[in-house]
Parts: C-alpha cells; sequence; structure tokens
C-alpha cells in the first residue's frame, strides 16, 4: 500500500487515541468509561493492523486479532458485569485532584516526556510519526497511573490498569519488534484481571452476610420503635 | 484595494442578512428532534425587526454605559465581519485578519455588554454578569492555546492566510485535533449549551441572558443582532479552517456565487449538527465547565507539540 | 537427564496435590519438593561447571548466583513446609481456613515453589519478568486463601501495586531490547549476552531503561515509595505464608535489581545508577525506621522490618559490597522466617498480634518468645548473630563513599533497633488475664529451634566453601570480592 497513506492513516488513528485517552482521564461515568476503554482497544488493533500492513509479519495479525476479542469484547463484559453486580455508576469521588486538574496533570505528563526523550530520540530510530506514538504509549502509561491513584473506586483502577497496558504495547510496537512478548503480556494481564475480578466477586459474595449481620440491631431496633 | 472593498461589502451584507437565520435553524432543529414544529426560519429576522421599532426603556439607576453599549457591541460585531472570510479571500491585509485582534475585539464586545449587565443594579444583572465574566476569564487562556495552536499549524497569524494555506494543502490531519476545541470555544462565546441555555426563563441558570434582561427595543435588537453575528463569524472560522472547499480567492461573480452555495451548504450542515448535538446533551453545572476548557486546553498543546515536531 | 526426571516429579506431585483426599499427603509431597531442591543445589554447587544451559536459545541458565538464590528458597520452603504441618491444622481448628481450600492452599504452594525457581533461572530477561508476575499471583491465592475479607484488600492492592509497577519494568525491559540492538547484529534480552557485550550498548537508553526496570522491581521488593502493599499483605496473611513473602519473594526483586545493576555498573554512567539506588535505599531505611516507632502489631512491625532491611540491601548494592549483600540476604531471610514463625505461634495464641492484647506470653508460650527474642536481636544486628558482619561491612564502605550518608543510614538503622526492641520489651513484659494455654504441634516448634541453632553458627562461623562461592559471585558480576 502507498506509504503516504499508511503514514495519514496511522496520524488520524493517533488522533483518535489522543482525543480517547483525555475523556477517559475526566469521564465519571462508569459504563462510559468501559465503553471508550474498548474502543480504544479497538483503534490500538487497527494500529496494530496498519503495521501489519506496512512490515507483513505474520504474527502481528494473530495479536492485533486477540487484542479485539480480548479487550473489546471479553475485558468489557467482564468488567460490566462486575459493575452490575456491585451496583455502582458512577465514580464521583477524587483522592487528590479532581477531573480538571487530572486533565492538566496529563499534559504536564505528555509534555515532560516529550522533552525528556528527544535527546534519545536518534537511538530509537524513530521518524517523527513513531516518535510521536512512542510518546503517546509511555504517557498513556504514566496517565493510566494517575487515574489509578486518583480515584477511589475499584473498576476504574483497574480501567487505568488497562489503559496503562494499551500505553505498554503501543510503545513496544513502536520501538522494537518484540511480537512474542506483547503476546505473553496481553494474557497476564488477562490472568491479573481475572484474578482481580474473581476476587472481587468472591469478595463482595462472601460480605452479604456480614453486611446483614450489621444491618440486623437496626432492624430489631426499628421494629421495637415501631411498635410503641 | 478593490479587493478589500469588494471583500467587505460581501462580508458585510451576508452577516447583516443572513445572521439570524441560524439562530432559527438551530432552534427549528431543537424543535423537530423534540416533535414540535418550532418557529418559523424567519421568526428571528421577525424578532429583530420588530424589536428595532420599539423604544427603549432606560430604568433611573443606569448611567450613560446603558446607552452606548449596544452600540459598541454592534459596532464591534461588525468590525469583526470584516476579519473572517466567509465566502471570500482579499489579498493580504495586516491589520484585519489578525487573530489577536479579532479575539479582543471580541472580548470588548462581551467587557461592554457585562457592564451594561451590572448598570441597571438589578442583582440578575450583577449575576449574569460575574458569571460571564469568571467564563470568560477561565476560557481566555484556552482561546488563546488554540489559536496558537491554529497558527503554529499554518505559520500565520492571519485568517487570510490560514485559510488560504488551508485551502491549498489539504494534508493537516492532526489539524482535527483542534475541533473539539474550536467547538468548545464556540459553545462558550455563543452562549449554547452545554455552556449555557440560551432559550430558558429562569433566572437563575441564566448567563448570557441575565445581563441582556434589562435591555428592551432598539438596544435589544443591537444586542440580539450582534450575538447573531458573533456566532456566524465562527461558524464561519470553523467551517473554513477545518474544510475550505469551495472558498474563493478571485473577484470572479461565478466564483463568488458557487463559494456562497458552497459556503450556505456547509454552515447550515453545520448548525444543523450543533442543533442535534445540542437536543443529546444536558446543561453542565457550572463548575464543572472547567473540565471542558481543560480537555481543549490539553488537545491544543499537544497540536502544538506535534506540528512543532514534524 | 536427571532434570527433566525431577521436572516429572514436581509435575505428578501437583496432580497428586489437586486430586488427592488424604490430608497429609499435600505436606508430605510438598516437604520433599523442598528437598529435592536443596539436595540438587548441593549437588550443583560440588559437582556442576557453570553456566548451565538447558535451552538451546539461551532462554534458561543456572549461574552462581541463581543456585545461591535456589538454595536459599529451598531451605525456606523446607522450613515453612514443616511449620504448615501443623499450622494448618491449627487454622481448620479456629476456622480461620475452609478444609475445602488446603489443596488450593498446596497447589498455591507448590507452584510458587516452581515459579520462583523459574524466576531465578532464566536467563532472559523478558522470561524473568512472566514468572515475577506468576510469583505475585500465586502469592496472592495464598494470601486470599484465609477466611477473612480484609485479605481480600489487601491481596487486591498487592497484585494492583505490583502488576502496575510490572509494566514500568515491561517499558524498561523494551528500551533494553532497543539498545542491545546498539551493541549486536541480533537484539537480545537474554542476560549473559548482554553482560558480555555491556561496554558497547548506548549508556543513555541503558540508564532509561535501568531506572524503568528498577521502578518494577523495587515495588516488588516493598522498597518506598512502593511499600504500600507489604504491611497489610504481612500482616493479615497466615503467618507461613508470610515467612514465603518476606524471604522468598522479596528475593525475586532483588535479585532481578542485581542482575540489572550488574549491566549498568561497567558503563559510564554507572554512578548514577549507583546514586540512585543509593537514594532510595536510604530513604526506604529511614521511612521504615520511623514506621516502626508508631506500630502496634507484631507482624506490622516485622514486615516494615523487612522494608528496612531492603533498602539496606538496596545500599550494599549501590556501594559495590555484592559479597556481604549476599551473605545478607541469606542472614535475612533465615531471621525473618525465625520471627514470623515465633508471630504465627502468638497468633494463635492470642488470636491477636496487639501489643495490648499479648500477656503472660513468655509463661504461656515460652518457646515462641524466645525465638522472638532471639529473631528480634538477630535481625537488629547483634554480633554473634549473622547480620551483624554484612552491616558492618556494608557500612564501612558506604563510609569510604560518603561520611554524612553513612551517619545518616546508621541513624535510621539505630531508629529501627530501638523501636523493635522497645515493641518487643512491651509484649514480653505485659502481664494480666492469662488466657488458657493453646497447645502447639511440635512440627511448629522445629523450625524455631532449627532456625536459632542455624543461625547462631553462621553468625560465628562463615564456612569456607561458602565464601568462595560468594567471591565467585562477586566477581562473575563484576564487582570486587573480599
Amino acid at each position: 500500500m502507498n506509504s503516504l497513506l499508511l503514514a495519514d492513516l496511522q496520524k488520524i488513528l493517533i488522533v483518535a487515541m489522543i482525543l480517547l485517552t483525555v475523556i477517559s482521564v475526566s469521564r465519571r461515568n462508569l459504563i462510559s468509561l468501559i465503553n471508550m476503554y474498548s474502543l480504544q482497544s479497538f483503534i490500538l488493533s487497527l494500529v496494530i493492523l496498519l503495521i501489519f500492513f506496512e512490515d507483513k509479519k505474520m504474527i502481528l495479525l494473530y495479536i492485533a486479532l486477540l487484542t479485539i476479542i480480548s479487550k473489546c469484547l471479553f475485558i468489557p463484559i467482564l468488567l460490566k458485569r462486575t459493575q452490575k453486580s456491585m451496583k455502582i455508576y458512577v465514580d464521583l469521588e477524587y483522592n487528590l485532584v479532581g477531573p480538571t486538574a487530572s486533565v492538566f496533570i496529563s499534559l504536564i505528563i505528555f509534555g515532560m516526556l516529550f522533552f525528556l526523550f528527544l535527546g534519545i530520540k536518534e537511538q530509537l530510530r524513530a521518524n517523527s510519526l513513531n516518535y510521536i506514538s512512542i510518546i503517546l504509549g509511555m504517557s498513556m502509561l504514566f496517565i493510566g497511573m494517575l487515574i489509578i491513584i486518583t480515584r477511589k473506586k475499584i473498576i476504574t483502577k483497574i480501567i487505568g490498569y488497562l489503559i496503562m497496558e494499551n500505553g505498554v504495547v503501543l510503545l513496544s510496537i513502536f520501538i522494537g519488534d518484540l511480537p512474542l512478548l506483547i503476546e505473553i503480556l496481553i494474557l497476564i494481564d488477562l490472568l491479573v484481571l481475572l484474578a482481580i475480578t474473581s476476587v472481587l466477586g468472591f469478595g463482595m459474595n462472601s460480605s452479604v452476610e456480614r453486611f446483614h449481620a450489621k444491618l440486623n440491631p437496626f432492624r430489631t431496633w426499628f421494629e421495637k420503635v415501631a411498635k410503641e | 484595494m478593490n479587493n478589500f472593498l469588494l471583500f467587505a461589502v460581501v462580508n458585510l451584507t451576508l452577516v447583516l442578512f443572513l445572521s439570524p437565520l441560524y439562530i432559527s435553524v438551530i432552534k427549528k432543529v431543537k424543535a423537530i428532534i423534540q416533535g414540535r414544529r418550532g418557529p418559523s426560519i424567519i421568526q428571528s429576522h421577525r424578532n429583530i425587526f420588530k424589536l428595532l421599532k420599539k423604544e427603549s426603556l432606560y430604568s433611573h439607576n443606569s448611567s450613560f454605559i446603558m446607552r452606548v453599549a449596544p452600540y459598541i457591541d454592534f459596532t464591534g460585531s461588525l468590525l469583526l465581519s470584516l476579519f473572517v472570510p466567509l465566502i471570500f479571500i482579499p489579498n493580504n491585509s495586516n491589520v484585519f485578519g489578525n487573530i489577536i485582534l479579532f479575539l479582543y475585539i471580541l472580548m470588548l464586545g462581551k467587557f461592554v455588554i457585562a457592564l451594561s449587565g451590572l448598570d441597571a443594579g438589578s442583582t440578575f444583572g450583577g449575576m449574569g454578569s460575574s458569571r460571564e465574566m469568571s467564563l470568560s476569564a477561565i476560557i481566555e487562556p484556552t482561546i488563546m492555546i488554540v489559536f496558537a495552536a491554529v497558527a503554529f499549524s499554518f505559520d500565520s497569524i492571519n485568517f487570510f492566510e490560514i485559510i488560504k494555506s488551508s485551502l491549498l494543502s489539504q494534508n493537516h490531519i492532526f489539524l482535527w485535533l483542534l475541533f473539539i476545541p474550536f467547538i468548545i470555544i464556540f459553545i462558550t462565546e455563543s452562549s449554547r449549551i452545554p455552556v449555557d441555555n440560551p432559550e430558558t426563563h429562569l433566572e437563575l441558570t441564566m448567563v448570557h441572558e441575565a445581563m441582556i434582561l434589562e435591555q428592551s427595543g432598539k438596544n435589544l435588537a443591537l444586542i440580539e443582532w450582534s450575538s447573531a453575528i458573533k456566532q456566524l463569524l465562527l461558524i464561519g472560522i470553523i467551517v473554513n479552517i477545518f474544510i475550505p472547499i469551495g472558498i474563493s480567492t478571485s473577484m470572479n461573480i461565478l466564483a463568488l456565487s458557487i463559494a456562497a452555495i458552497i459556503f450556505f451548504v456547509k454552515s447550515l450542515l453545520f448548525a444543523i449538527g450543533i442543533g442535534i448535538f445540542e437536543s443529546n446533551i444536558a446543561k453542565l453545572r457550572f463548575f464543572r465547565i472547567p473540565n471542558l476548557f481543560a480537555i481543549s486546553y490539553f488537545l491544543s498543546f499537544i497540536t502544538i507539540l506535534i506540528e512543532v515536531l514534524l | 537427564m536427571i532434570y527433566s526426571i525431577i521436572l516429572l516429579f514436581f509435575i505428578v506431585s501437583l496432580i497428586l496435590v489437586t486430586i488427592t483426599k488424604s490430608k497429609s499427603l499435600p505436606n508430605t509431597l510438598t516437604i520433599v519438593n523442598s528437598l529435592i531442591v536443596i539436595v540438587s543445589s548441593f549437588y550443583l554447587f560440588m559437582h556442576a561447571k557453570f553456566p548451565l544451559n538447558f535451552l538451546s536459545n539461551n532462554y534458561i541458565l543456572i549461574d552462581l548466583l541463581s543456585l545461591y538464590e535456589i538454595f536459599i528458597t529451598g531451605v525456606i520452603f523446607f522450613l515453612a513446609t514443616i511449620y504448615a504441618k501443623g499450622y494448618i491444622t491449627l487454622l481448620v481448628n479456629d476456622n480461620e481456613l475452609r478444609e475445602s481450600n488446603i489443596r488450593i492452599f498446596y497447589l498455591a504452594y507448590n507452584l510458587l515453589l516452581i515459579s520462583t525457581i523459574g524466576v531465578f533461572v532464566s536467563n532472559n530477561m523478558a522470561l524473568l519478568w512472566i514468572f515475577a508476575e506468576i510469583t505475585t499471583i500465586l502469592s496472592a491465592v495464598l494470601i486470599v486463601i484465609l477466611n477473612a475479607k480484609e485479605n481480600i484488600v489487601a491481596a487486591i492492592k498487592y497484585i494492583f501495586i505490583t502488576s502496575t509497577a510490572m509494566l514500568f519494568s515491561l517499558v524498561g525491559l523494551v528500551f533494553l531490547f532497543a539498545a542491545s540492538k546498539s551493541a549486536n547484529i541480533e537484539s537480545t534480552l537474554n542476560w549473559n549476552e548482554l553482560m558480555q557485550a555491556a561496554g558497547q550498548i548506548n549508556p543513555q537508553l541503558l540508564l532509561f531503561s535501568f531506572v524503568f526496570i528498577f521502578i518494577g522491581f523495587a515495588a516488588k521488593s516493598g522498597i518506598v515509595p512502593f511499600h504500600a502493599w507489604l504491611p497489610p499483605s504481612h500482616a493479615k496473611a497466615a503467618s507461613d505464608v508470610s515467612v514465603l513473602l518476606s524471604s522468598v519473594v522479596l528475593n525475586i526483586g532483588i535479585y532481578a535489581i542485581i542482575r540489572i545493576y550488574a549491566l549498568i555498573n561497567p558503563t559510564i554512567y554507572g554512578h548514577i545508577a549507583s546514586n540512585v539506588l543509593l537514594i532510595f535505599g536510604i530513604i526506604t531505611v529511614g521511612i521504615a525506621g520511623f514506621s516502626m516507632l508508631v506500630r502496634r502489631n507484631l507482624k506490622k512491625l516485622i514486615a516494615f522490618s523487612s522494608i528496612e532491611n531492603m533498602g539496606f540491601i538496596l545500599i550494599g548494592i549501590a556501594v559495590g559490597n555484592l559479597f556481604w549483600v549476599l551473605f545478607y540476604i541469606l542472614a535475612h531471610a533465615l531471621t525473618k522466617a525465625l520471627l514470623f514463625f515465633s508471630a504465627g505461634i502468638i497468633h494463635r495464641q492470642y488470636d491477636s498480634v496487639k501489643v495490648g492484647e499479648i500477656r503472660n506470653v513468655l509463661k504461656l508460650q515460652p518457646l515462641a518468645s524466645f525465638g522472638l527474642i532471639i529473631g528480634g536481636i538477630a535481625i537488629i544486628g547483634t554480633p554473634l548473630f549473622p547480620i551483624f558482619i554484612p552491616k558492618f561491612f556494608i557500612i564501612a564502605s558506604l563510609s569510604k563513599q560518603s561520611l554524612i550518608l553513612a551517619f545518616i543510614a546508621l541513624l535510621f538503622i539505630l531508629i529501627a533497633t530501638c523501636s523493635f526492641v522497645w515493641f518487643i520489651i512491651q509484649i514480653l513484659s505485659e502481664q494480666g488475664n492469662e488466657p488458657k494455654k493453646y497447645t502447639i504441634f511440635l512440627s511448629m516448634k522445629l523450625p524455631i529451634i532449627i532456625l536459632i541453632i542455624l543461625l547462631v553458627i553462621i553468625g560465628v562461623y562463615l564456612p569456607e566453601s561458602l565464601s568462595n562461592i560468594l567471591n565467585l559471585i562477586a566477581s562473575q558480576l563484576g564487582f570486587g570480592g573480599v
């Protein structure tokens, strides 16, 4: 394919990725966060497909397919189910910085990384477009960490972790050819996520008895008052 | 010279006669989505002409500001219409078309209206003025950065040159990162949902409307007209920078008419899009508005970094 | 040949642990597994030529450092399994552990043993990363296995903080991969090849990758500011599991940091890396020391002591005194195991480990309190116990580099020491109502006795063979010997 067209497509995808990242930082609605995450993974797999058209390594195609299946379908469904069972819809509390300040801090992160890595741009052997993608990947790493630190609800923290992982995948596609590692990374992260969500589900279920036990004294008091 | 005269005449006519149309179009689109028939397309024109014939009442406590402010505002808007090429790009001029001058004349209009809101001494006027001014203060750095990003992308701070180079080189994909910031600025400057509801009748939810609550008759007509003009100009900027197809650089009658039709279509589509967008979204809480500005700041800054590098 | 037999035995024992209905078979199998590890590492110490290669692509390689760490792992697992024999029964009796979960416990136990050995034998840094993540998940399973809800929170915190930091070290590995392209014809993540080409790798890129990789594995070792997961997990987990966490899993992070530091040490940016390690180490020791002052929970106190020791190990690596650092790792593993074993017995007796609730402990559980006293004396660095000598020599090397930093480190260690001693005195002198004496199985008392004897022996006499091995390791990695 025409390499200029590929470069243009890559630019479009990078633009979309930047937009999605910044909107994820400031959204509070959990379902929209999950949807935005699956959109982001979809764009990531499009990027992988783009590189596949350029380099023609079969393994990239498999990784793209694996990414679509696991991150655009499987993980969002898992998250939505957990969220439904936990009955939380909005993440209203912030630990240190609010949504506006988070966006500004993400900007500072992006700028700092941009200038910090300008020095080793030649060693990474990246042209300008790839350099922006690398910096975007690395800033997604830090922005994901920002989300983990500043939010209180656990589902948002999990999404922050997943954004970090997306950033690492984006980064490693553009730096070197490490396809096998990326695949293993995806699998390990699925494992970690499965572990966390199953532990969450297990924990929430097992706490129901304690929750009812806590409520019981109130119920008897209430009945006593109602009798009078 | 000739070039610029033609440009001035064309723009002024367009702006004076076409601008209220867009307000009605957006209202009609929102009404259709809500299932009503809505006001007719030329209702805004009728409103303004009706108001022009009426007498202006002034409160006893008001000073000269209330009498002068609408005229300053209207003149400012007419001046602004010479800055933005809508269907025709004249030869370069150092004064007209300058982005920074554009921004500050915009702010000047807003400033005098805010003063006039305070002038009548009513509480709602003061409340509206303070809200409007705080929003302006917060959005000003954002507007600066957004326009700076545009200037970086096109290497110029003159609207004429920017649109001309956007017409010539079609490959500015990273410019679309600025689309959302421009939309946010448009919404704030024309006081639309989600920043401010232009159709509200509850004073506690007003921002812009509260400032002009005390105005009546000719003054009100001038203020409404000037905000319609500003809205059309902003639509013109957005539509011509991002999709510069069809704008003409020559004084040919044929080219001008084709450019007029294309511009009409583009801007109507944009207005319809804004109407649909407004129907789908609710007005934001006042303290959540800086969030929008932070997003546009972020996107514009990144565009600057990228454009500097590439 | 014999390695495949060992591997087969591991797999068979795993399957048996899953399907067996007998109560004592899993424990026996685990003891046999750890014994195999100890015996085979002894054998390899004596007879094998290093490095040992297993796969043709150099992914798995055993060299002296790996073998040393495997040996420590085997010893700790062996002692912990003996302890577990009685401890699990007590836990089930106290309703802290469900009987159906015992199988999962031993399964995770054995898998943890295998994956820890996997970490130590991987030559490929990516494989090391994968095994380290697996150990995170397995140890989290071991933490969660108790019936309490707080354990879930502690385990989630653990997984989160560690996995997040591991993503950073993955980025570092990617950078390392790109950096190795500049030195070799073919880019690689195998440590021995990287070590050979260490001089030619682009030092700037290597420094970046070092910082990222260090962040990841420092979180796994509990270095400040990534230590937030350590006190809750160690305090809430069963004491047996805390032993494993403190003495084995923390070693994984230190092992990786040693490997990556050996790569950057000979280059021109080596002193920057050394300064980074030094600063982090001193801050860790300081914060751990100050946190220990206000602790009222015995297990959290011991956990913070682990953090302090890990910080001290970082200081030791930074000054380049690898011989004593390796000895310190061994000494710390043994001493921490002793402390946690004693804390486990105390927990069973009083059902809590807080200061106000432990009364008359010397009369009720003499062995456990004796273990606590000896362990406490040992961990603060008293002569006659093995931690004293490495601490002395590391501070001496530090003072050669910078006297002020040595004083600051000594001050922080002094604060930690005082808090530990004061806590122990508080616990031991508390009088009051005596709860009923809890009978502790012999299998729980045995490791404590063994450890006390071992500690005294190693503290007084450093075997010549051990010193030779440590010297060899230090020189292989590019540091000077002693």
